[in-house]
């Protein structure tokens, strides 16, 4: 068992933490809103009505994004609800992409989907370039708290696609929704 | 004292591992905020809490076991974090969850869960043990010596 000693040290080292964790984080800018609610989406990805727009001008855009320059808004990433993300689905050359690990692609995965891991964006160069020629891309990871698809959009945006929209409630949501999975890797290109 | 010479070694290593843990999580809060989030333990004002308040513990752990100052408790608070750590990331690998660790670097791939992860907190947790146990034993020789 501790001595007492070493159970007020502990706990002087405790307060301590508290006090500089919450003053530093109410000081500076970059500091977390302390709240019972979770932040989502982020600020910069709009959801519904934005996307709803952007959505309708990929939809009737022959050429997709990239080949409607001057008319498109440039690029741009969205959070897609459940009946947007079926509306995506159904375009011509829309590439639906599974952020999670192969792993968890082969487990199961939503049908059509093809598999492209956050973290191996610099192993699958082919992959990529097959992504940034597509209309517009759907990405999902597993649920609303995963950050799979955020970070594989980020990537993507940067390497020069132009419509990006994730499926926030992700393969959970899409279970949750009765929709089917599949499983094994055969929707890899 | 035999072993005196790996204590010091392993005492600010272990020191020197919750400093280098810890500058990463102050400087970027919000990103560290979501890999404990990407747990799916907590609720979101505990993951906030903890994405405030524990890099600092770790820093001031990881500064008391450098300085040999407040070394009992700082050893104490380094094993139960340890044992929380390796609690979380077994419970992560358990339920399958492909996410990053949020040890060391943020996002990194290197700092993926997995039984490396469980392995290096393991060892951790044995060497704050017995930090804390050799701290206590040195205390307690220092009391006796002051009061014969």
């Amino acid at each position: 068992m501790p001595s007492r000693k070493t159970l007020v040290q502990a706990c002087a080292i405790l307060v301590i933490a508290v006090a500089a964790g919450l003053l530093r984080n109410t000081l500076l800018p970059k500091g977390i809103a302390i709240s019972c609610n979770r932040p989502r989406p982020p600020a910069e990805a709009p959801e519904l009505e934005e996307g709803t727009a952007i959505l309708a001008e990929i939809a009737i855009a022959p050429g997709g994004a990239q080949g409607s320059a001057g008319q498109t808004p440039g690029p741009c990433l969205w959070y897609a609800s459940l009946a947007q993300f079926d509306s995506l689905r159904a375009l011509e050359g829309v590439v639906l992409v599974d952020a999670r690990s192969t792993q968890s692609f082969a487990k199961g995965h939503i049908p059509g989907a093809i598999s492209l891991p956050a973290d191996e964006v610099w192993e699958q160069q082919a992959k990529l370039a097959e992504l940034v020629r597509a209309r517009a891309v759907l990405v999902y990871c597993d649920d609303p708290r995963c950050d799979a698809a955020e970070r594989l959009a980020d990537q993507l945006l940067a390497h020069g696609c132009q419509a990006i929209a994730i499926y926030h409630a992700g393969i959970r949501g899409w279970i949750e929704a009765g929709r089917p999975v599949t499983r094994g890797e055969e929707g890899r290109p | 004292m035999r072993w005196s010479w790996l204590y010091h070694v392993v005492r600010v290593a272990l020191g020197a591992v919750f400093i280098y843990a810890a500058v990463g999580k102050i400087a970027q809060p919000a990103e560290f905020a979501r890999e404990v989030d990407n747990y799916r333990l907590l609720p979101y004002v505990a993951v906030v809490l903890t994405a405030v308040v524990l890099p600092w513990l770790e820093l001031l752990c990881g500064v008391g076991l450098i300085v040999r100052r407040w070394a009992t408790g700082s050893a104490l608070l380094v094993a139960i974090m340890l044992a929380v750590f390796t609690a979380a990331l077994v419970s992560a690998l358990v339920r399958g969850l492909d996410i990053s660790c949020g040890c060391f670097a943020l996002s990194g791939e290197a700092s993926k869960v997995s039984l490396v992860r469980v392995f290096e907190d393991c060892v951790m947790l044995a060497a704050a043990v017995w930090i804390w146990w050799r701290e206590e034993v040195r205390r307690n020789r220092v009391r006796a010596l002051t009061a014969s």
